[in-house]
């Protein structure tokens, strides 16, 4: 595994891999983000012929990206990657697209661990299709400071193998960037809704309310303020775990519904 | 054989792609509308973009995708 030091090298790698044609990827990379990483000294390569991983240090695990031209180049790079540390990774694509790819890295030690489901919400991209949200003034943006307990309350929360949970220096600038809603009781955060936007898309990233709180329509406040923040854009996109039903029904109430992309995700266990 | 505006048009119908000189900074395409589009386009038009050309910056308009086209011969 040799480490990344720069941006430029990350697409050096991917170029190199995409040279004997396309295309299997679960890497969309966004170049803000690879600095970020590369800043942080996370980014390491394994390259083999006509494929590349990427592997990305998230706190005691990898998660690991591909390039290859074809399902032998990638069954070929996996006999290569070193097994010394437990690795996730997510193959993305459509259900028919997905189980070719799957089973490679099944049969390089990878199991499956759970899917996740891609909901979209379209809308005209307006004040009045995304009704604004009556004044709430419980609602607010989350501040810097609050990075640590976002995070805390995430990792509490969630499968960090699967979820992708951001730690407390993410949360932090997203905070900053005023990508973050509260709903706060006393000094702690009761609810929090992380999204990002990207011009007439968004992305919500996390929607979370703390099991003590449940009784003061918190998860449905967020939303609403979420929507009527957004007036603007027209595609909202989420990921959902598959199974879970209740999580389902609630996204499905404010107009979102399965497209169809799934990310399946497989881990392979230290040894 | 369809225009490049409705092959876009097809894999997200919600925006208009006439209006806009970046569809990813514009959040019109994401990752894996890429992905789609380059398999559209390759099935419209009867070609094989290659690995090295899926690039964001080859996509981001109609004018990209338009000189992208006029590298595999089609004069769309």
């Amino acid at each position: 595994m040799n480490p990344l030091a720069s941006v430029a090298a990350v697409y050096e790698h991917m170029d190199r891999a995409r040279g004997g044609g396309p295309r299997l990827t679960n890497f969309y990379p966004v170049p803000e983000k690879l600095q970020r990483w590369v800043d942080a000294g996370a980014l390491f390569s394994v390259s083999a012929e006509n494929a590349v991983f990427v592997l990305r240090r998230d706190r005691d695990f990898l998660h690991l990206y591909y390039v290859a031209s074809r399902l032998a180049d990638l069954a070929g790079a996996l006999a290569e990657l070193p097994a010394r540390e437990t690795t996730a990774v997510d193959v993305i694509g459509k259900a028919a697209q997905i189980d070719e790819t799957a089973a490679v890295f099944e049969q390089h030690g990878f199991a499956r661990r759970t899917a996740l489901h891609r909901m979209t919400r379209t809308t005209a991209g307006t004040a009045d299709a995304n009704e604004p949200a009556p004044d709430d003034p419980e609602v607010v943006l989350a501040e810097p400071g609050d990075g640590p307990a976002l995070a805390q309350m995430l990792e509490a929360a969630l499968d960090r193998h699967v979820e992708q949970i951001p730690d407390a220096d993410e949360m932090a600038r997203a905070a900053f960037a005023q990508q973050v809603l509260v709903i706060r009781a006393g000094a702690a955060i009761a609810g929090l809704l992380f999204y990002e936007v990207t011009g007439q898309s968004s992305l919500l990233r996390h929607w979370l309310v703390d099991s003590a709180h449940r009784d003061r329509r918190i998860g449905a406040r967020l939303m609403r303020r979420y929507f009527g923040d957004c007036a603007q854009v027209r595609r909202f996109v989420l990921w959902v775990i598959s199974d879970n039903d209740n999580a389902i029904d609630r996204y499905r109430h404010y107009g979102y519904q399965r497209d169809g992309l799934i990310d399946q995700v497989l881990m392979r266990q230290a040894s | 054989m369809k225009s490049v505006v409705e092959v876009l048009k097809a894999i997200r119908p919600e925006f208009d792609f006439t209006q806009s000189d970046d569809f990813i900074a514009d959040g019109m395409l994401d990752s894996f509308d890429v992905i789609t589009l380059i398999s559209e386009l390759d099935q419209n038009y009867g070609i094989s973009i290659a690995g090295t050309d899926i690039l964001p910056e080859n996509v981001k308009s109609v004018a990209a995708i338009t000189t992208l086209l006029k590298k595999y011969g089609v004069a769309a």
